[in-house]
């Protein structure tokens, strides 16, 4: 991130007046306190800082005269904050656009006004492109330099390359397709003058007769064939380069890191896997068959035109530009916006629909049915006007448009007619013509439109390269090994977080011994999850390192690590199929016996031995036709089954109720036997079989003991503790801790 | 048995919601530009003013927080206010809440699932770059369309109905 921006000679001038030669970070402050966008920055250098704007000194200030430097998002804008004599000033206010720098020169100014070395480094550049260096698009990945049309179609080709023979053999049938359709007019031709209506002194030939009549069936009939023949090898060629695409877009997402997937909404991931590679189906066949065919048509046709009469065909090219645009700008201007229209309120009317059928318990609970058909009323009205409207205006302009694209054909009869009467053509020239004249149009007409789906599936070819190119940010490093682990994990020094300018992790040193229990307490956001994302490798620490059985995490191969720890999460997520398969999970080809024992030791077993279906049971969706005990019960046989070393309970017991608590618990008991644990609970009774407690708070480990320890000290945890018991005694006498 | 005898206290005494008037609060504005609220015999500093209907209704149920987030108090309508606290109330609403509203659209042009807007706004000239289908342009009101740019900054149109046919011919497939 560049937080040394250049001043102008103006601005450089005056900020030097308050801050002297040397400018350590200067950044912009695009944003005046009453709401206008300027060019001032904020400068600092020498133990000061100064806003300068416009060559003139706004503010400027003792960077140790304030403490508590911090950015403070607002809606649209941000403001950097500090608290000077005890009370609270904006000192610069700005755009989104640079928020995150100030996240960074926040924590410059902390470290300045407390005198520590300063841990971020100015030279950290902007997010640039990987390929070319320029600067990226504002909070995206996409590099506008780098995505030109042409290189997607390079690299589209470059994928193509296993397929390039059909593609070639698609091609060449396709050309012999083309040839023939050309010979259809020469053979009505022959068909006319030889035999229909001869040309004076020449006698009807039946021969020439049954022979134009054979070559006309020919091209036909050969021509269909050869058609049917391009059409399967395209579509083999397009669905095969399709099928490579998914497969190479579905193995690029497998290996993202959670912290690019999770920015990513699933559905946006879906359609690139599926959407956009088919829609680069369609383009591969699209292109390979119509677009050439049309094209090889266009040059044919035009050259037969000319060889035939350049002067008539002179009047058929002219006046075909210029119908085709036409023809391209009613539907461009008028049709598809009254379409696009049409599209837009029967898209509303349809996610009302969703709305209210998936809210149809709530409807019904508030009495509202009569609202809403009320609701549904105007929605229906108003898409059947839409619609009226456009197949109004469509009934009239689509044939007027067509209309447009014969009139050429008028032309060449009637000019053609004139020449017949003047003896200048026969009968079977102008046929021959005239046909080769219809078929100019249609080509026309057609490439009007290519640019517009052309750019649609460049679109989809660079979101499913972006894809393809992003690269995972946790890489196996070179050396990386497998480990068979034993459960030592230490952290030392680690600091983490999600943007390096926000630490939600900071200074943390702990060992955990083999087989012990952790319980992680603290307030939501205190770093609980993230700190068991970080062992199991979710992420990488920005400083310090975390080790297993005295090896850093980075150097165990990333497979190997994650198979060897268990997890359980708070929402369980199980995948459609039998409940065998869904506990076979983390251990692909487990026995039916190391399932069932797995389904004991986490107290499934006898709930599933009950059900009709055994173990057989197909699940539904994310296992609904299960209670929250039972789907969890699974997900726990699950994490055990392939015996983990180390077993990371994330609120596993969060959304049960008591007594489905205690059986689960009662499973974790003999789960977590001589296994090292880590657990995360909020119901802190959950915790009562740690072997030690850490208590977190802001990122940083406040508390480390036993239950008994910790309330002994009266800190955090004992406020924790006592806060819970004040809960269940107002809502259950009986239960507290 | 009355049916009252089974009602509940009343939804706004549940609530328990204070609101902030002339009669017990004042306002001011900090050295740092920042507010500050007395009440109840107590000073905080500073309050920050967030608003419950920012796209419809902008000068009642403004709600003052503490930085910590929490609720000093409500104001039901800023315009009980006497002007001069009104106002400085106003100017922190507006460094919350920076959505410059959009007074002409003069290219919006779309590249690879990005849409690159140029306009006028009152606070200037703007250049920014919208994603596409990422629910970024959506109607936060009826006739009030909300743009939101790659990296955060919001946009407004306050009537979309007030554009120009050739404006609106611009940002319509953006819907």
């Amino acid at each position: 991130m560049n937080l040394n921006f250049t001043l102008s000679e103006q601005n450089f001038a005056a900020a030097r007046q308050v801050i002297g030669e040397e400018i350590d970070y200067c950044v912009p402050a695009d944003l005046s306190l009453d709401g206008r966008r300027v060019e001032g920055y904020l400068a600092i250098g020498s133990g000061r800082w100064a806003h300068v704007r416009d060559g003139q000194v706004r503010d400027h200030g003792n960077i140790a005269d304030a403490c508590d430097y911090h950015l403070v998002p607002f809606v649209g804008n941000a403001v950097l904050e500090a608290t000077e004599n005890g009370t609270k000033r904006i000192i610069v206010r700005v755009t989104m656009q640079h928020a995150s720098r100030y996240g960074y020169i926040a924590q410059i100014l902390n470290d300045m006004a407390a005198n520590r070395p300063v841990r971020i480094y100015r030279d950290e550049g902007d997010p640039v492109c990987a390929a070319c260096g320029s600067a990226l698009v504002p909070g995206t990945r996409v590099c506008p330099r780098c995505m030109s049309k042409a290189a997607a179609f390079k690299r589209l080709l470059l994928t193509s390359k296993r397929h390039w023979r059909s593609l070639m053999l698609g091609l060449g049938v396709l050309i012999a397709a083309s040839a023939l359709a050309m010979a259809g007019p020469y053979f009505q031709k022959l068909l006319v003058n030889a035999a229909l209506l001869p040309p004076s002194g020449q006698e009807a030939s039946v021969r020439v007769f049954w022979l134009a009549l054979l070559g006309m069936l020919f091209t036909m009939a050969f021509g269909e064939l050869l058609g049917i023949a391009r059409n399967r090898i395209m579509a083999s060629v397009s669905t095969g380069i399709a099928a490579d695409l998914r497969k190479t877009v579905f193995d690029r997402i497998q290996s993202m890191s959670l912290g690019f997937l999770t920015s990513q909404r699933a559905g946006d991931l879906m359609n690139r896997v599926t959407a956009d590679t088919d829609r680069i189906r369609h383009l591969i066949q699209e292109m390979c068959t119509t677009a050439i065919h049309q094209l090889l048509i266009l040059i044919a046709s035009a050259t037969l035109l000319f060889s035939a009469d350049w002067r008539l065909a002179l009047i058929v090219l002219l006046p075909a530009p210029f119908v085709g645009y036409l023809h391209y700008y009613i539907w461009r201007h008028v049709l598809n916006r009254l379409f696009h229209k049409q599209w837009r309120i029967s898209d509303k009317a349809n996610s009302f629909l969703h709305d209210v059928l998936s809210g149809i318990r709530v409807v019904k609970a508030f009495g509202q049915e009569e609202r809403e058909i009320r609701r549904f009323r105007t929605y229906n009205g108003e898409f059947a006007a839409a619609a009226l409207k456009s197949e109004k205006l469509y009934s009239i302009l689509s044939p007027i448009s067509n209309y447009l694209i014969q009139i050429g054909q008028y032309l060449v009869l009637l000019i053609g007619c004139y020449m017949i009467i003047g003896r200048e053509m026969n009968v079977g020239e102008l046929i021959q013509f005239s046909a080769y004249a219809a078929m100019i149009f249609g080509p026309i007409s057609w490439l009007m439109f290519m640019p517009r789906w052309i750019a649609n599936a460049v679109i989809s070819m660079h979101r499913v390269f972006s894809v393809i190119d992003e690269q995972p940010e946790v890489m196996d490093a070179n050396n990386a090994v497998g480990h068979r682990i034993r459960g030592l994990i230490e952290f030392r020094d680690v600091f983490f977080g999600y943007r390096s300018y926000e630490p939600v992790l900071k200074e943390i040193n702990l060992t955990v011994k083999p087989g012990e229990m952790i319980g992680l307490v603290g307030h939501s956001g205190s770093g609980k999850s993230t700190t068991i994302n970080l062992i199991s490798r979710f992420y990488d620490v920005n400083e310090g390192e975390i080790r297993i059985d005295g090896i850093d995490i980075r150097k165990i191969r990333q497979e190997d690590l994650r198979s060897q720890i268990g997890v359980v999460l708070q929402e369980t997520f199980l995948f459609s199929g039998t409940i065998a398969e869904n506990i076979q999970y983390s251990k692909p080809g487990a026995k039916p016996e190391e399932v069932i024992e797995a389904a004991k030791i986490a107290n499934a077993h006898d709930f599933i031995i009950s059900l009709p279906d055994g173990y057989d049971t197909r699940l539904e969706e994310n296992g609904n036709n299960l209670s929250g005990g039972e789907r969890q019960r699974i997900a726990i046989a699950r994490a055990v089954l392939n015996d983990p070393r180390i077993l990371i309970l994330d609120e596993a017991t969060a959304s049960l109720d008591i007594e489905t608590e205690e059986s689960i618990q009662e499973a974790l008991r003999r789960v977590t036997k001589n296994r090292t644990t880590i657990a995360i609970a909020h119901r802190l009774s959950t915790l009562r079989n740690a072997d030690r407690l850490i208590v977190l708070d802001k990122g940083r480990i406040a508390e480390i003991g036993t239950h008994r320890e910790l309330m002994k000290k009266q800190g955090i945890y004992y406020n924790l503790i006592s806060a819970q018991r004040g809960m269940s005694r107002k809502s259950d006498p009986s239960a507290v801790v | 048995m009355r049916i009252e005898e089974h009602r509940g206290m009343e939804l706004a005494d549940a609530a328990g919601i204070r609101y902030l008037t002339p009669s017990n609060s004042e306002f001011a504005e900090t050295t740092g530009h920042l507010l500050s609220v007395w009440t109840k015999g107590e000073v905080h500093s500073p309050v920050y003013v967030h608003c419950s209907f920012p796209h419809t209704n902008q000068r009642s149920f403004l709600s003052i927080r503490t930085a910590d987030n929490k609720e000093i108090g409500l104001i039901r309508y800023l315009d009980d206010f006497p002007q001069s606290t009104a106002s400085i109330i106003e100017r922190q609403l507006k460094i919350r809440y920076f959505t410059p509203e959009i007074t002409k659209v003069i290219a919006v042009s779309e590249e690879f699932g990005y849409s690159y807007w140029e306009v006028e706004t009152t606070a200037g000239r703007c250049r920014f770059t919208v994603r596409n289908g990422s629910g970024s342009v959506k109607f936060a009101a009826e006739n009030r369309l909300l743009i939101i740019d790659v990296d955060g900054n919001r946009f407004v149109i306050p009537h979309v109905d007030q554009l120009s046919d050739k404006e609106y011919r611009m940002i319509e497939t953006r819907l």
